[in-house]
């Protein structure tokens, strides 16, 4: 049986549609891959909300749909309304439908909504349940079209020379390298290393290396941390590991923030002091560092990056300065687009949305002279977005959708914004019912494309 | 029969020492084997071990190359190329022969499970014999054919793997065939770090209208057996494993009793 039921316009753009379909009661066969379940208790209602592409990432070809399931397992019938909301990533809603459901005891029902969609970009759906014995609210969130997405740019005019004298700055300090091996992180399979080097500003910072002991030159993997994360030894069988501390982490804290004050926002109001100058230009530190000693068993034609949240960006970043990295693989990376980033989570009004703009909003609240143009442009010298014109190797990107820290609408603009050459080597995996994180399994793939892109050299 | 079951041994010896995970995109496991194989005794048709004349043997020697390259994500191309070097020496009289025995070649494809740890692996391997059987000692039937199989990879627990395996193999070129259906259950382990232990056990039985018992075992073609074998090896470098392998087989009818040992390195490129 289908049958069409209700048609609700709030905006002439956006139909929604939904199909009902009945069924004898299955509990046993409730399908969970890949679906928002709710409410898992016996005696009570169980609703799976399910997108009809498993990465809930749609296009023409593959218009919005979605299925909502009710499983009573009450013996009594319920009754009432089952309405879908869908809102733009500025917090508009683009649509609304609202059906009367009814649903026998012991039954469940499944109801189809399609969405014709027109505009490129991510949107929340919230689906409410009222039913006699049950209310429920459920929020997912899909694309549509999202390779077309595209933020508008923030590049300040002299954006690269900006960078350039960075980098400049950085040469000129001497990194004055002390590599100690600690045997007590080492193990029968691996030497572990503590080495301490000097950046930008002569702040000292350090990090891990970890090399596999059987004889070879090994392909290195650099590992880019998350905000203020302290990063540890991590161990690979087939590859030798770096990771670097950038400053704010550990001993260099006390010297570039005595007041520990938030370290997102240390010396915001100038964007030639501002931390993120420092924390880049570390990274960058930390591949001169690997550079220089391929003696320990480096393969220098073999350098991936990896990392997640503000890691994430990191790799972006440091692809782009330097171009002597096989690969990058960020997952659900921060910082992409200040401007949209900041426009989605005050428009949304969650607080929830994460520290980032959160910390923003309490700079602006102390710093009343500084206006929120002024720290955006300021930002727009250290956003992802700029950097990634430059980054000439494959990607790898994973990203929840739920994602408040992250958003998607963000992350896919630079993606998108990758050159057409890097894109055919790039993949892109989403995650659905996934925030701030990505799934066991996403990792096990990171592990056989690390394996992949390391059959190359540069 | 007896040099078809060198060939036998010969092409189970060392493709299971791996567990059937995808080889990787545009990379390459390059395995090349050397086997010593010697036969004394044999299984009679009840099962029972009988015992040569004294003196008489059956021994080979065999350099295989076996390679397996990824050319996709799910997609492997395997190659196999034995070179043996066989003796028989009955009542008296012994035969030599050497040459290319049976190659392989083919593909596999792997069906991941979500977690992306467990597979199912379908092969299809065509099977070639560069070689005639114009005089015994025979190096294999010599006669083209064809391999079906399908296997479970997993890991049971951490830094362990089993396979278990089901396998088709069709000779074509003699209404006599044999057809024989085998079976592969292999698990491997690593212990003390850079060492690592597998242990197969295979059973293979091979039919054929032609079921006559011959004083001259080479010609038999109905038999099966039973085979174990264990192999350790140790990671010595970022791409190669040497291994060494010892194999015997522990049951059969109308077949050779055989103690065998390999020495192979697993090159995995690059």
């Amino acid at each position: 049986m289908r049958k069409l039921l209700l048609f609700v316009f709030l905006f002439s753009s956006l139909l929604i549609s939904c199909t009902v379909f009945g069924a004898f009661i299955g509990i046993n066969n409730i399908s969970t891959a890949n679906n928002i379940t709710r409410n898992k208790e016996p005696e009570t209602v169980v609703v799976n909300i399910t997108p009809q592409l498993k990465n809930s990432l749609f296009d023409e070809k593959h218009p919005v749909k979605y299925f909502v399931e009710v499983i009573n397992n009450y013996k009594t019938s319920q009754e009432g309304k089952i309405a879908v909301e869908v809102k733009a990533a500025t917090g508009v809603t683009v649509g609304i439908s609202e059906i009367d459901f009814h649903v026998k005891g012991n039954n469940k029902k499944k109801v189809e909504w399609n969405m014709p969609m027109s505009e490129p970009g991510f949107y929340d759906i919230i689906v409410r349940i009222n039913l006699s014995d049950y209310e429920d609210t459920v929020r997912n969130v899909f694309g549509y079209k999202p390779f077309e997405i595209n933020t508008p740019m923030h590049k300040p005019a002299d954006f690269d020379a900006f960078w350039q004298k960075a980098k400049d700055n950085l040469s000129a300090v001497n990194p004055d390298y002390v590599i100690k091996q600690i045997d007590s992180l080492s193990t029968p399979t691996h030497k572990a290393y503590r080495v301490e080097m000097t950046s930008l500003d002569n702040v000292r910072i350090y990090g891990w290396l970890t090399i596999p002991r059987a004889k070879g030159n090994y392909p290195v993997l650099y590992g880019l941390g998350g905000y203020k994360v302290e990063m540890k030894p991590l161990f690979f069988d087939d590859f030798a590991h770096f990771t670097i501390n950038v400053r704010g982490i550990g001993e260099s804290n006390k010297k570039i923030n005595p007041d520990n004050q938030e370290l997102l926002l240390l010396h915001l109001e100038d964007k030639n002091k501002y931390v993120y100058r420092g924390i880049y230009m570390d990274c960058l530190r930390g591949l001169d560092f690997i550079l220089a000693n391929e003696k320990m068993g480096l393969d220098l034609s073999r350098i991936g990056l990896f990392g997640g949240s503000q890691g994430g960006t990191l790799t972006w970043v440091l692809a782009a300065l330097s171009q002597k990295v096989l690969f990058c693989v960020p997952d659900n990376p921060t910082y992409c687009d200040f401007h949209t980033n900041y426009d989605i989570c005050v428009n949304k009004k969650q607080p929830e949305a994460g520290f980032i703009i959160k910390f923003l909003k309490e700079f602006l609240k102390k710093n009343t002279t500084i206006t929120k143009e002024k720290m955006l442009t300021t930002l727009s010298y250290f956003e992802a977005q700029n950097f990634i014109s430059e980054v000439k190797c494959p990607v790898l990107l994973g990203i929840g959708l739920l994602d408040l820290m992250a958003p998607p609408t963000c992350t896919l603009s630079v993606y998108n914004k990758l050159s057409a050459d890097v894109k055919k080597k790039s993949e892109l995996f989403a995650f659905p019912n996934l925030a701030h994180e990505v799934p066991l399994e996403h990792n096990t793939y990171k592990s056989s494309w690390f394996y992949e892109k390391f059959v190359d050299k540069l | 029969m007896k040099s078809i079951l060198i060939f036998c041994f010969l092409f189970l010896s060392c493709t299971h020492l791996l567990a059937d995970w995808p080889i990787g995109k545009h990379r390459t496991n390059l395995i090349p084997t050397y086997t010593y194989f010697r036969s004394a005794k044999y299984y009679d048709s009840t099962g029972k071990i009988i015992s040569f004349n004294k003196g008489d043997r059956f021994v080979s020697n065999t350099f295989n190359i076996y390679l397996a390259h990824g050319i996709s994500r799910r997609l492997d191309l395997i190659i196999n190329i034995p070179f043996t070097s066989v003796s028989s020496s009955f009542s008296g009289l012994t035969l030599r022969k050497s040459g290319i025995a049976d190659c392989f070649a083919g593909f596999a494809y792997h069906f991941p499970f979500k977690d992306l740890k467990s597979f199912i692996t379908t092969k299809a391997l065509f099977i070639l014999a560069p070689y005639q059987n114009a005089s015994e000692p025979y190096l294999g039937y010599g006669s083209k054919g064809y391999q079906l199989a399908v296997n479970y990879s997993f890991n049971p627990v951490p830094h362990t793997f089993l396979v278990t395996e089901a396998v088709y193999t069709r000779y074509i070129d003699n209404p006599t065939g044999p057809v024989q259906i085998g079976y592969n259950i292999t698990g491997g382990t690593t212990f003390l770090n850079y060492n690592y232990i597998t242990l197969n056990i295979s059973g293979l039985t091979s039919q054929s209208p032609d079921k006559s018992f011959y004083t001259n075992l080479i010609a038999i073609k109905d038999f099966n057996y039973g085979k174990i074998s264990l192999a350790y090896g140790r990671k010595i470098s970022r791409i190669a494993t040497p291994y060494i392998q010892g194999f015997y087989t522990f049951y059969g009818k109308n077949t050779g009793v055989g103690l065998g040992l390999s020495a192979f390195i697993i090159f995995k490129l690059p």
